[in-house]
């Protein structure tokens, strides 16, 4: 197993999600890899910070800024940082949602989501509706981790081929276009736990298009 | 162009390009079990999985690429390594390997396929295609414009496309399959657990489950069309924002409440045992009945 290797496999087996021979292959090779028991014992320690935090405390707000840089520089390190980070802020964002949803299933409360990609009147609306400090952080947290990315992927136009950027873009449009339909249906039933899973999980497809796209270019 | 001048521009042409092109073919020794990692932006990828304890490699490398294919016998690596930009590097490589290896596979513009391998499986492309056949403990597919379409395996899966369309058919195990705007059709075979996600593209599920197995799907737009058989045993969670369900299974949907459009459906066919959750935004659902050998032919939808 190769580091590279390794790093996908890092989160699962940080989870505990390996088991037989990808555990095993896991374990030798981080027996033998110094830098990757490193990387190990950071994951597992920033995991713990994360899972620390108190419902109340809004996910990191300066977790984005040098996303783009990172992967630009296409190292192993910086790709290990950009796809950790990622997954660190997500990882922050999930027990955010997963308390607002939890909690959510009491008396509900009158909450929605501002994402700056809304319309401005849509926008207006949802503004004043939200309450829910965790939740609005979240969205600002995949909003500014889209935006790095993107700007990333606008840094490769030069290298990557016109239409495949096209095809990336039509695609993105079609993400905002859905996430727009969910903040419609969210003003008229704003605290629905489906719709806010619903807005969080297409926004999470939005980072995860973006993500896999600027990493592949990277190689180019 | 006249016709003439177009038949003598091929004939300079076609050479010039098969000139271009490098052909290779070499080999390595490779242990039964070990990792094999592959890279080519811009062309083909076909892997095959056989007996042999060695990786070989054939095809053409396009101008201005060169293959590096190092390693050792736990760990073979396969590149096609530029100076200049490698999109513009086209090749086309047919590689050999132990069926037992782990093979990784990582494009760009390149379309993928591999079989008979029994390993584990990553491929991951932006613009090009993917299919994967065999028994793969771990599959990992990811496109983003091309279609990806993996079948027999056993174990866990994931396939995501974004553009692309997503067909699993006859697998058995764990699945994750995701797409944005294709459509995700699983087809055949029988899984313990089964999570799929589309924004706007349609969803059907048309495979078995088994007794204590959970199914949960989720779009925004995408319709979602449950194929199951009528003597299921399964409990029901079925709700839709503003999308119609259909069910032939069990109750009508209802309206929770006046406030909102949204309709939902919760019951147990049998024993219960398999849980099956399905939700939309906009995206109409219908569970329906699949039809079983004997029963009366009806149009297939397309």
């Amino acid at each position: 197993m190769t580091c590279h290797e390794l790093d996908e496999r890092l989160d699962d087996w940080v989870d505990g999600a390996l088991a037989g021979a990808e555990a095993q292959a896991v374990e030798s090779h981080l027996a033998g890899c110094a830098a990757c028991r490193e990387r190990e014992r950071q994951l597992r320690q920033l995991l713990a910070h994360a899972a620390a935090l108190p419902r109340s405390l809004a996910p990191q707000r300066d977790l984005w800024p040098g996303i783009a840089e990172r992967i630009e520089r296409g190292s192993a390190w910086s790709a290990w940082a950009s796809w950790h980070t990622l997954g660190i802020a997500a990882a922050a964002l999930v027990l955010g949602l997963a308390a607002f949803l939890w909690n959510d299933a009491g008396p509900r409360a009158v909450r929605t989501v501002a994402m700056p990609v809304a319309s401005p009147s849509l926008r207006a609306v949802a503004d004043t509706a939200v309450s829910d400090p965790v939740l609005a952080a979240a969205a600002r947290e995949y909003e500014a981790a889209a935006s790095a990315l993107l700007e990333a992927l606008q840094r490769r136009r030069g290298v990557l081929p016109p239409e495949d950027l096209a095809r990336v873009e039509a695609n993105l449009q079609v993400i905002d276009r859905a996430l727009e339909e969910v903040r419609q249906a969210l003003v008229k039933d704003p605290a629905s736990p489906e719709l806010n899973r619903m807005l969080v999980a297409t926004h999470r497809k939005k980072v995860d298009v973006l993500r896999r796209v600027v990493r592949l270019s990277t190689a180019l | 162009m006249k016709p003439a001048a177009v038949v003598l521009a091929i004939v300079f042409a076609v050479p010039a390009w098969v000139a271009a092109q490098t052909t290779v073919d070499q080999k390595r020794p490779a242990a039964p079990d070990g990792a094999v990692t592959i890279e080519n932006m811009a062309g083909s990828v076909k892997v095959t999985g056989w007996d042999k304890a060695e990786v070989q490699v054939r095809g053409s490398v396009g101008d201005g690429g060169e293959l590096s294919f190092t390693g050792s016998s736990k760990r073979t690596h396969i590149e096609i390594e530029s100076d200049r930009n490698p999109m513009g590097v086209k090749s086309d490589l047919e590689v050999f390997v132990p069926a037992g290896s782990s093979v990784a596979v990582e494009g760009f513009q390149a379309t993928i396929s591999v079989s008979g391998v029994v390993g584990s499986v990553s491929a991951e492309t932006v613009n090009g295609s993917i299919s994967q056949t065999g028994a793969a403990k771990l599959v990992e597919l990811q496109s983003v414009n091309g279609d990806i379409d993996a079948a027999k395996g056993s174990g866990r899966i994931k396939a995501e496309a974004v553009n692309g369309s997503v067909v699993v058919r006859d697998s058995s195990g764990d699945l994750e399959a995701s797409t944005v705007h294709g459509k995700l059709h699983v087809i055949g075979g029988s899984y313990d657990r089964a999570q799929i996600e589309s924004v706007a593209g349609p969803v059907r599920f048309e495979a078995n489950l088994s007794g204590r197995a959970t199914l949960s799907i989720e779009t925004v737009s995408g319709s979602v069309d449950l194929l199951l058989p009528a003597t299921i045993s399964a409990e029901f969670q079925v709700s839709s924002f503003s999308g119609h369900i259909s069910n032939e299974l069990g109750p009508a949907a209802e309206k929770p409440n006046k406030w909102t459009p949204q309709t939902e459906i919760t019951f147990t066919t049998g024993s219960g045992g398999a849980r099956i959750t399905a939700e939309t935004l906009s995206g109409a659902i219908g569970i329906r009945k699949r039809p079983q050998p004997g029963d009366p032919k009806k149009t297939e939808e397309k």
